[in-house]
């Protein structure tokens, strides 16, 4: 196939379209391509167009490296900052090519966090921080996620109650936590699980009252 | 009935026929269901496919049929196969995405499997404008929101 450079510009664009078979490739065949290529790499497919952005995070993109056997595994540091007003700090944990060595390399952190005391689970791509005492003494309800395909923290609706040092776990796609909460209140009534349903969000359901806040 | 001799014509969008066993044939997944539906017709018109690209699917099937085909020593013949394929899909990146969408298609899991892996290696390493200008895509950011995504993926700059 020649290309002239010359074709006015209305003849040209229409031989491009016409011309390039890529065009013509559905996102599912895009996103078989793009499942293919090393997270590290991702940043520069980023970088290409806002719809490239959005198939490179999403979840059907994950689904299909696990298909292929394409996942990668990260791990995940949070660090306390002794400064005068401690903070904690978010990194990606990674092994240089070249030397027998590691790198931290930081990722966004989420300025709200508790400073201690919070308990931490994976979910599918998420990493969720669950209650912590915030200024030392006081338990929060709060909960967040960070979205470990795109580094972006996100909340998530409170807890009943207020927790520190709480037991939590993932069973079967459901994040369960127990305890933490004041040493007056009844914690067996405050054993949460949280769901996650995929169109309606995360709603969380007290055990012997199933609440559904989310319908 | 004895069907392992039996010859099919793939008509390509040009027209042109190509003849192939039936063994090869069912290799396209599109074609194996046409025959179990009862399609006895012996040519069966590829319409979206052209002669060159048909052509090479063809003959990426008839190595993957004549290799399953061979007893013994399959370590050898999966190297043997490995090194066709990768000879087979070191096309430019218009045959290369002719052939994803013809694999696509006819429904050739192996053939998608390494022109989805081509794609993945060549751009691996490219910068986004490169990608743009193979993948044929405009550039929707602004210089700000550019900014914004380049912070967001800083830790898989590090060397």
């Amino acid at each position: 196939m020649s290309s002239h450079e010359e074709q006015p510009h209305q003849e040209k664009r229409q031989r491009k379209e016409e011309a390039s078979p890529i065009s013509c490739l559905s996102d599912d065949l895009v996103l078989n391509c793009l499942a293919r290529v090393w997270r590290s790499d991702h940043e520069a497919l980023s970088l290409v167009s806002k719809s490239y952005r959005s198939l490179v995070a999403s979840p059907d993109l994950y689904k299909i490296r696990s298909l292929i056997g394409r996942t990668e595994t990260y791990v995940y540091v949070c660090l306390r900052i002794p400064t005068s007003v401690p903070s904690l700090r978010w990194y990606i944990l990674r092994r240089r090519k070249t030397l027998d060595a590691s790198d931290l390399v930081p990722i966004p952190s989420l300025p709200s966090q508790p400073v201690e005391a919070s308990s931490v689970v994976v979910l599918d791509s998420s990493i969720y921080v669950i209650g912590g005492l915030i200024d030392g003494e006081k338990r929060t309800s709060d909960v967040w996620s960070l979205d470990c395909r795109t580094h972006v923290w996100h909340p998530v609706p409170s807890m009943e109650a207020a927790r520190a040092y709480g037991a939590a776990g993932v069973v079967d796609g459901k994040i369960y936590v127990f305890g933490g909460c004041d040493v007056h209140d009844d914690w067996i009534k405050r054993f949460m699980r949280w769901t996650k349903r995929r169109e309606l969000g995360f709603a969380w359901n007290r055990e012997g009252d199933e609440y559904r806040g989310d319908s | 009935m004895s069907e392992s001799n039996k010859k099919i014509s793939l008509i390509s969008s040009e027209g042109e026929a190509f003849e192939v066993s039936e063994a090869v044939a069912r290799e396209f997944e599109i074609v194996a269901h046409m025959l179990e539906d009862g399609c006895s017709g012996s040519s069966i018109p590829i319409t979206t496919v052209d002669s060159n690209i048909l052509g090479k699917v063809i003959e990426y099937c008839t190595k993957h049929v004549e290799v399953g085909n061979v007893e013994g020593n399959s370590e050898k013949a999966e190297k043997d196969l490995e090194e066709f394929d990768k000879r087979f899909i070191a096309v430019e990146m218009n045959t290369l995405f002719s052939l994803i969408l013809a694999a696509n298609y006819l429904n050739v899991k192996g053939l998608l499997n390494i022109g989805c892996q081509k794609v993945a290696d060549t751009i691996k390493d490219m910068k986004p404008e490169e990608v743009r200008s193979i993948f044929n895509i405009e550039n929707d950011y602004t210089p700000a929101e550019e900014e914004v995504v380049r912070k967001e993926n800083e830790w898989a700059f590090q060397p």
